[in-house]
């Protein structure tokens, strides 16, 4: 009680001199106008100061708080990369239906956008531009930008940052190689630092993914230069080939040692699929995974109660609402600790495989399937698990799905054609790349947006589309069964906010038409 | 302050839906500001009182309401209460005051008489409006088959309410002589709402001693306040939190009766868990007996209040006066979901939330007064400054609890998980000078000037810097009767006339860049707004003119006032193009126009023992937005900013109306996008299951959320010792929404949704859609398009009251006693609506009044009042 009283004290003395000088005392104004909770950014440590925005631009890779997790890396990445069924209906939308409304399209633009960007502008201004620690947050900006871009398209990108309101977008064509371009130019920074740095810096505590291991950033950010490669190799062979090389000189992220996770105690995948309801695994995971004995299927999902199986809900089933039991239906297998997935090991190797097969990099045809098979090795390693026969597994073709329950309309269903996993030297290119993407897809559970990328790239791995397709009239537009989403509306901010440059893009790459029939420019096969 | 209602012109005022203790909504000629506070200031005692309403949040996720600082005073406390509905006000009581204030004056003791009283106010209340429901046929989400069953299990809601009651018992003790006068009241209030397990309880305790000495030079004034106050589970509206949406959605063709038995033992967790087998009802809806008996939310607040001033006549024409006080509550606020509570609000062991805040006003004035008349001149100035400190600080932990089920502590909480901690903060001060002359000559010419300075803390690091901005106001009046020779039926007759120009300040912390902190993850990071702070104060410059009129010996009364409005330079969050990198900025602008006219007729009269009085107000206002940020200049690009318009807020879903602020619109236009499909023919579009469905279009405005005009005829009769007293309050034009409608339709659940079952359907075109196709189409996400907009007008007996007096002299000189019997919001005669269209889910909302989201019904109030005066 004495505080308060001084403060009553103090500010009836206060007074007292205020009136006789006949003036304010202002002089504690700047005190009192500083937030009393949030952080003065002028009375950190230099160190401080950028250090603490770089967890939560890191965090944007895959986000730990639960609604924008929820809005992006499940309903949408989750859904459209063929892992996860949102079963809930809000307000009679969702991605897995087609039908989505603005709120559940535009997170990852709306979201990711100004929380990278209001940080990374503090970043830019305190590193003017240079050394390691701006490296590493072009680093952060290449891996969260794709995740916009791979979702709508043209975004602003190379004229962002100079104080407009209203930000022109950039083409595909210019934005993908300039991405790379300022990636592997932050690669080299990055490089030269680590090869003559000595110690962890400080900053490095500040370092949620690798604990200050900057190394690791480098190997890190080559597979995501890969990554970004693969994506264009069908449109700019070359520029990707160059790209391909660089970051195999460079190293990329080749042991499970060096995967890129996130840390968390509240799991938003957890949260949403044991708690809320909301989020369960896809059907057309859980078929290719009892299609083929997969052994990993108990690390990735829980067993039904009912029926002791791995059995996923089909995505876009309408009416079905939260699924709060395991009863009939498996859960996505994550526990509260467990770390949330930036990159793995595995997919590096996939990513190689797709490379030499297509002629990207060397090695032809033998290559691909060392790399195949290492990345299905990886895999499996990384979730501990025994690989047993799975390498010599033919199991192919059809794959069936049952759901035990037939209210409402029983989602049944199944993969037409599934490849075998074992490699078989005499089948085609196109089956190699089917095989190549099949099982890319099931060791990179559960980052979406890489298998939806790979689906519209090249069409595998083939996935059960929405149940009940109600993108009729939809704010979509039309989407049909086979090609599925190919990208989401851009959000109506925009619309309101930044009206000329939305409708410039639309008009040049779109025909005009904002709708998710639409390929991105690297998605059309060649 | 409910009280106030439709008693004064130019006062618009709504409760807000939490019950008893909830906050309520004054605001005076038109809301003003489009992002701050458009409430009235409240002033006890000359001192301005920081009255922070706790809301729980407008739409669907929002969490406890609270109740406000002003519901603490005690109503038998209060002396009297008059309104300053002009920003006239400011000029006494700064910035604040401009949007009107609210000046209650507290009791004292009295000279030369010992008085004891005691009271007992005693209310009952029950729903007053509730929605139609059906139970005819069954109901159901997703299944359209059984909306055509028929159903056998009546069913009606009303039931699970209870008759809510507040009881206040008041004792007070005035005394005193010449020299020295003491007030002392203590007062219980105690409330159940008309919900299970939702109370409101109140104990003030009130001291007031007024003493004056050393020749009566000096007059000390002390007065101290202690408050208790908690409260529990109160519920205004949304989607959780709040039992309505289970108890109003709940399948008709079930038993409500097996839901009431809420809790049932569970083999395996060992412990009671939530019974609900009916699925979530499109709102993630939970059993309402759980949510007011299992999710518990109290409330406990311990307030002190400190006041002195000092008087020192220095001669009979001059004094000055010395006032400080302070004014501190701690609150403490728990939240306890227990197992078996909805995965969203709480772990398998339950989950617990403690917050505390802490709030702490200190207020101090020195006032010099002048009154000396010259000859035919009389001059009334005073001079003085006044410093305001407010403080408050906030801490709160939350999560899921970890060893031992059911024990709501912060030991046992899960420090992996979900865990949450937040603390907040606020600190602001504003020093102020002002000066006052009134001017009079030979009493029927009056002039009067203000000038006030204010420095405010909220203006530190801004490009504006420290400096204070000053604003006068001048007014002049005159008593024409006094100079004109007026006929004599018309023997009194007033002019006035007043500018005002008033300063405001903004919001604190919007002037330098800071880091938030993120609860969820753990982490700090950058603010998203845009970095501006070239910000300036606000300005709002009006002026009014008025009559003031009496006839007939002073029975018959005209009071007729117009204003004139405008607020410049206000600061608001514009939305940003994310491609800025940011989500918004604060600009200034905008031009706010608020022109209206108040008028009162007010009749007296007596015919021996009999006596009416009564009173008719009437006012209009219009709002305009002048200008929103059209043309301001981009500070960084050196560009003008183009905005033609800001979308304030969603009425419901994505897809139902919105508060849309244009350049020529009003702060409450009502826009819609969304109409049916049709072909390139014009005909509806039906789906293959026989619906419509809705689509896009371009936005259309189709009313607006404010009254063209409020009315209020107040009458009392009086005969002997009895007095008879009723009010009538009306409210014409503007729309409300309804998003609870939606919902009861679409579930099907509503009379109507029953009604188009009787009919088979709606035609559409030349073919029927079926009665689900059509309300699930139109009742999607809260209500699609204009689909659940209402007309607002309405009429309602407000208050009914009938008093009697029995005078001591028949009691053996012994006490007066009177007798009330008191009723409020007693009939609503007129509303189109399906909801009150009164009822606001929050005070401090200036965009969401109108909307209702499974609001608790407003309350119909009958009681009865005994008072003993010794």
């Amino acid at each position: 009680m004495r505080l308060k009283s001084n403060n009553t004290i103090k500010s009836l003395g206060l007074f007292a001199v205020c009136s006789l000088m006949a003036v304010a005392c202002t002089g504690n104004f700047e005190d009192l106008n500083t937030h009393p909770t949030d952080l003065d950014p002028d009375k950190m440590t230099p160190t401080e100061r950028i250090g603490a925005l770089f967890p939560a631009m890191t965090y944007l890779l895959c986000p730990q708080q639960e609604n924008e997790s929820q809005m992006i890396d499940q309903i949408i990445f989750g859904q459209l990369g063929g892992y996860f069924t949102a079963p809930t209906i809000w307000d009679g939308t969702n991605i897995g239906t087609y039908n989505p409304s603005d709120r559940f399209m535009r997170a990852p633009f709306t979201d990711i956008l100004p929380s990278f960007y209001s940080n990374y502008f503090e970043v830019e201004k305190s590193t003017q531009k240079s050394g390691f620690v701006y490296a590493w947050a072009n680093i952060l900006r290449a891996g969260c930008m794709i995740r916009v871009t791979d979702t709508f398209g043209p975004i602003p990108y190379s004229k962002i940052g100079g104080g407009q309101f209203e930000v022109e977008y950039d083409a595909l064509e210019t934005l993908y190689p300039q991405m790379i371009n300022d990636l592997s130019d932050a690669i080299t920074a990055l490089t030269n630092y680590v090869a003559t740095a000595t110690d962890t810096p400080p900053i490095g505590e500040y370092d949620i993914m690798y604990n200050g291991d900057f190394s690791k950033w480098v190997k890190y950010a080559n597979s995501l230069k890969f990554r970004m490669a693969v994506r264009i190799a069908n449109v700019l062979p070359d520029f990707a080939r160059t790209a391909m090389e660089e970051a195999m000189a460079g190293g990329m992220i080749l042991e499970n040692s060096d995967n890129a996770f996130l840390p968390t105690g509240d799991n938003p995948f957890c949260k949403a699929g044991i708690e809320w309801g909301d989020l369960t695994v896809n059907a057309t995971l859980s078929t290719y995974m009892n299609g083929y004995g997969d052994p990993r299927r108990p690390a990735y999902m829980t067993r039904t109660t009912y029926y002791y199986d791995y059995n996923g809900v089909r995505m876009g089933i309408e009416n079905k609402g939260k699924v709060t039991t395991t009863n009939y239906y498996s859960k996505p297998n994550f526990s509260k600790n467990s770390p949330m997935p930036v990159f793995y090991a595995a997919e590096s190797y996939f990513l190689m495989a797709e490379a030499a097969l297509r002629g990207w990099i060397s090695g032809g045809e033998s290559a691909a399937r060392n790399y195949y098979e290492s990345g299905i090795r990886m895999s499996m390693e990384q979730w501990n698990v025994s690989i047993g026969t799975y390498l010599s597994n033919t199991a192919s073709g059809k794959f069936n799905y049952t759901d035990r329950l037939s209210t409402p309309a029983s989602g049944s269903g199944s993969i037409q054609n599934a490849p075998a996993v074992s490699w078989n030297s005499a089948n085609s290119e196109e089956e190699h790349l089917k095989q190549i993407l099949t099982q890319k897809y099931i060791a990179n559970y559960p980052i979406g947006l890489e298998s939806w990328c790979d689906f519209r790239r090249t069409g595998y791995p083939e996935m059960m589309g929405a149940l009940n397709n109600l993108s009729q009239g939809s704010e979509l537009g039309a989407i049909t069964d086979t090609r599925m989403v190919r990208r989401l509306r851009y959000p109506q901010q925009e619309y309101e906010n930044n009206s000329t440059n939305v409708k410039n893009a639309v008009n040049t790459h779109f025909g005009g038409r904002d709708e998710g029939s639409l390929d991105l420019w690297w998605a059309k096969k060649d | 302050m409910n009280a106030l209602a439709g008693k004064a012109a130019g006062v618009q005022i709504n409760s807000s839906a939490s019950g008893p203790g909830g906050a309520v909504k004054v605001v005076m000629r038109g809301a003003k500001s489009i992002t701050q506070n458009n409430n009235a200031l409240y002033v006890i005692d000359g001192v301005p009182m920081y009255n922070r309403p706790v809301s729980g949040g407008d739409g669907s996720y929002t969490t406890q309401p609270g109740s406000e600082a002003i519901a603490d005073i005690n109503p038998d406390d209060i002396e009297s209460i008059s309104l300053l509905t002009g920003p006239s006000a400011a000029a006494l009581y700064g910035y604040e005051g401009a949007n009107g204030v609210v000046l209650v004056t507290t009791k004292k003791g009295r000279a030369g008489k010992t008085t004891l009283t005691y009271s007992n106010n005693t209310t009952f209340s029950d729903p007053m409006m509730m929605p139609k429901f059906q139970d005819r046929y069954k109901s159901s989400e997703n299944n359209a088959a059984v909306w055509n069953e028929k159903n056998s299990i009546p069913y009606n809601p009303a039931d699970f309410f209870n008759t809510g009651s507040t009881v206040t018992n008041t004792l007070s003790l005035s005394t005193g002589n010449e020299k020295n006068q003491a007030y002392v009241s203590v007062a219980a209030t105690n409330a159940d709402g008309i919900l299970p397990n939702n109370e409101y309880n109140r104990y003030n305790f009130t001291f007031r001693n007024t003493t004056s000495f050393l020749k009566d030079k000096f007059i000390l004034d002390v007065s101290a306040n202690y408050i208790i106050q908690n409260d529990k589970n109160m519920v205004s509206q949304g989607n959780y939190y709040n039992p309505l949406p289970a108890l109003y959605l709940f399948p008709r063709g079930e038993d409500f009766l097996d839901a009431s038995v809420f809790e049932r033992y569970d083999e395996t967790r060992e412990v009671n868990i939530q019974y609900w087998p009916y699925g979530q009802l499109g709102t993630d809806a939970q059993n309402p007996y759980w949510i007011m008996n299992r999710m518990n939310r109290e409330n406990n607040k311990r307030r002190y209040k400190i006041a002195a001033s000092l008087q020192y006549n220095i001669t009979d024409w001059l004094n000055i006066q010395g006032r400080a006080s302070i004014d501190n509550s701690d609150n403490k606020f728990t939240q306890k979901n227990y197992a078996g509570t909805n995965g969203n609000f709480a772990g398998a062991k339950g989950r617990y939330q403690e917050e505390t805040r802490l709030e702490r006003q200190t207020y101090a004035d020195v006032i010099a007064n002048f009154n000396k008349k010259f000859g035919d001149f009389n001059v009334l100035a005073n001079v003085g400054g006044s410093i305001k400190d407010t403080r408050m600080e906030l801490a709160s932990l939350t999560g899921d609890l970890n060893h031992v089920t059911n024990l709501f502590t912060i030991e046992n909480l899960t420090r992996h998980g979900y865990y949450k901690v937040n603390s907040d903060g606020l600190k602001r001060q504003t020093q102020s000078v002002f000066a006052n002359v009134e001017l009079s000559w030979k009493s029927f010419l009056f002039l009067s000037g203000t000038i006030r300075g204010d420095w405010d803390s909220a203006l530190a690091f801004s490009s504006y810097g420290n400096k204070p901005f000053v604003y006068p106001s001048v007014g002049i009046s005159g008593l024409i009767s006094e100079i004109v020779d007026m006929p004599s039926w018309f023997p009194f007759l007033k002019l006035r006339f007043s500018y005002t120009s008033v300063g405001n300040s903004y919001d604190p912390y919007l002037t330098r860049l800071r880091y938030v902190y993120d609860e969820v993850t753990d982490t700090y990071k950058s603010q998203t707004l845009y970095p501006n702070y070239d910000l300036k104060p606000e300005k709002t410059r009006s002026y009014e003119a008025g009559i003031n009129m009496k006839f007939f010996e002073g029975t018959l009364g005209l009071d007729l006032t117009y204003y004139h409005s405008n607020t410049f330079n206000q600061t608001f969050e514009a939305p940003l193009s994310s491609g800025s990198g940011y989500t918004a900025v604060n600009i200034q602008a905008g031009n706010v126009q608020n022109a209206g006219v108040e008028a009162a007729i007010s009749y007296d009269n007596n015919w021996g023992d009999f006596g009416w009085s009564s009173n008719f107000t009437v006012s209009h206002n219009q709002n305009k937005i002048i200008n929103l940020a059209d043309g301001v200049t981009n500070i960084v690009t050196g560009e003008p900013i183009e905005m033609p318009y800001v979308n304030k807020a969603s009425l419901g879903g994505a897809n139902s109306p919105l508060v849309r602020l244009t350049k020529g619109g009003s702060m409450g236009d009502l826009y819609i996008h969304r109409d049916f499909k049709r072909d390139r023919y014009g005909a509806f579009e039906l789906n293959d299951n026989g619906a419509p469905s809705m689509t896009d279009t371009e936005y259309r405005k189709i009313g607006t959320l404010l009254p063209k005009a409020n009315l209020g005829w107040r009458n009392s009769f009086s005969y002997k010792g009895v007095r008879l007293n009723f009010l009538i309050t009306a409210r014409i034009g503007g729309n409300v929404v309804s998003n609870t409608q939606a919902y009861l339709d679409r579930i099907g659940v509503s009379e109507y949704s029953a009604r188009l079952r009787d009919a088979g359907g709606v035609m559409f075109g030349d073919t029927m859609v079926s009665a689900f196709n059509y309300l699930q189409t139109i009742g999607a996400g809260g209500g699609e398009g204009d689909h659940y907009v209402y007309s607002a007008t309405n009429v309602r007996l407000q208050e009914l009251s009938l008093e009697y007096t029995l005078n001591r002299k028949y009691l053996k000189n012994v006490c007066d006693l009177t007798f009330g019997f008191v009723a409020n919001n007693l009939w609503m005669i007129y509303c189109k609506a399906p909801f009150d269209p009164e009822l606001a889910p929050s005070a401090s909302s200036t965009f969401y009044t109108g909307v209702d989201n499974f609001m608790q019904p407003s309350l119909r109030n009958i009681g009865f009042n005994v008072k003993i005066q010794f």
